[in-house]
């Protein structure tokens, strides 16, 4: 999967192509889903399963990519908040504002608006990062907002200094028990069907 | 893209600092930033405006080419900015799109099932040529099959043999015509999927330009200054 995502970082291919590779593979491999399961999220070949598993993975990267360079000092000095928004549209949708507020996040004119080293983008996110995607499909992302609207606004008083923060991509992430590789090798060898 | 800065007058010493020995990276960091910002803005704008013509589920394209936006990378005094979305350089310059492999076709979906799919990822289709839209890909006509328990008594050893189930034909399916058959398509340049030339340096400008100021104003400005590409 991990070249699958290169490739797509790198604009090399489409999720349609990465889709098909993604099957090709798992039918190598022998892989049948849990009689019930197919076409579900359980199934590691349906079309949703594969579609979350290398979107998020993909936005994940690209989040954390706008993230870390928005910490430069002098870009953070021009840019110092972000701001959440709808950038896709959902047919059911989570209250974000809802989530916002709660997790101490604060509106201007009726926008969520926060520091970039506010701690409300790590509280909002289900992965505990400060950047995108904060959920599974959520279809929100961030955006800039330059220091000239965010005094205007309110969100920060003028000449206030932003900290760049530093964080590792991998930063927070483990292994649970059965993902890590002695388990790992027993879950596929069972997802495909007793193999090896 | 590279930017020249040219000062009018009120330049401070802080200032020239700025614009000759730090300023070069530092600046270009700024542009860059402006310039992924309007690409993303722009992008997100198509997202917004511009559903796929066909009605089909949408694949979120132009978010894609928006979170394709790469960060920008120094070269030399200018900073470069890539986005890594396949199909936004089709779309922008246009041209003639063939199959890798010379005696390959071109699908293009016809259905929504088969819009953001590959053909091969369908185990039912069959090449067919129609009348009116020439070579296609549908779907294998097929006809499905009910089992139905039988009403006539059986024995334990006769339901075990499978006797105890009759086969009944149902309906006819297939058929659909799922993916058109090219060998080549020609697209037309739709220069508007990206911003003008002049917005990216018009974003640049202002950013930079305000970032300047106030970097200046810090060190005994005010100064006025503009820019150009």
């Amino acid at each position: 999967m991990e070249a699958r995502i290169r490739k797509l970082l790198q604009g090399e291919t489409d999720f349609a192509t990465m889709r098909l590779r993604a099957k090709e593979e798992l039918q190598a491999l022998g892989y049948r889903p849990e009689a019930g399961d197919e076409g579900t999220i359980k199934d590691l070949s349906s079309n949703q399963r594969i579609k979350l598993q290398h979107e998020t993975n993909v936005e994940m990267a690209q989040g954390y990519g706008y993230w870390a360079e928005g910490q430069n000092p002098d870009v953070l000095d021009e840019w110092p908040c972000s701001e959440l928004y709808r950038a896709e549209d959902r047919k059911e949708k989570r209250n974000w504002q809802e989530r916002w507020v709660r997790a101490g996040g604060k509106l201007f004119a009726g926008r969520m608006i926060a520091r970039k080293d506010d701690q409300v983008w790590e509280k909002i996110s289900a992965f505990g990062t400060p950047y995108p995607p904060f959920d599974f499909g959520s279809g929100m992302d961030v955006r800039d907002v330059d220091r000239a609207e965010a005094e205007r606004l309110g969100v920060i008083p003028k000449g206030a200094v932003v900290t760049p923060q530093s964080r590792d991509f991998n930063q927070g992430l483990d292994l649970t028990e059965g993902a890590r590789p002695e388990g790992r090798g027993a879950d596929l060898r069972s997802a495909a069907g007793g193999a090896g | 893209m590279a930017i020249k800065i040219q000062w009018k007058d009120g330049i401070t010493p802080e200032m020239v600092r700025l614009l000759k020995d730090c300023a070069p990276a530092r600046l270009s960091m700024i542009a860059g930033r402006a310039i992924v910002n309007k690409l993303r803005a722009h992008f997100q704008k198509l997202e917004d405006t511009r559903p796929n013509k066909q009605g089909f589920p949408r694949t979120h394209f132009w978010s894609q080419a928006r979170r394709g936006v790469g960060q920008p990378e120094q070269r030399g005094d200018a900073a470069a900015v890539t986005v890594r979305q396949v199909g936004i350089a089709q779309r922008r310059y246009g041209g003639t799109i063939k199959p890798k492999k010379p005696d390959g076709w071109l699908t293009i979906p016809l259905r929504a099932e088969a819009y953001g799919h590959r053909a091969r990822e369908f185990h039912n289709l069959v090449f067919s040529m129609d009348p009116e839209l020439g070579p296609v890909l549908k779907e294998a006509e097929a006809t499905q099959v009910r089992w139905k328990k039988s009403k006539k008594l059986r024995t334990a050893g006769e339901l075990a043999e499978g006797k105890g189930r009759e086969v009944r034909q149902g309906k006819s399916l297939g058929g659909a015509v799922m993916y058109l058959l090219r060998r080549r398509v020609t697209q037309a340049a739709d220069p508007s999927v990206v911003p003008t030339d002049e917005e990216m340096r018009a974003a640049a400008a202002e950013h930079v330009t305000a970032w300047l100021m106030r970097k200046g104003a810090a060190h005994g400005g005010p100064a006025v200054g503009e820019m150009g590409a």
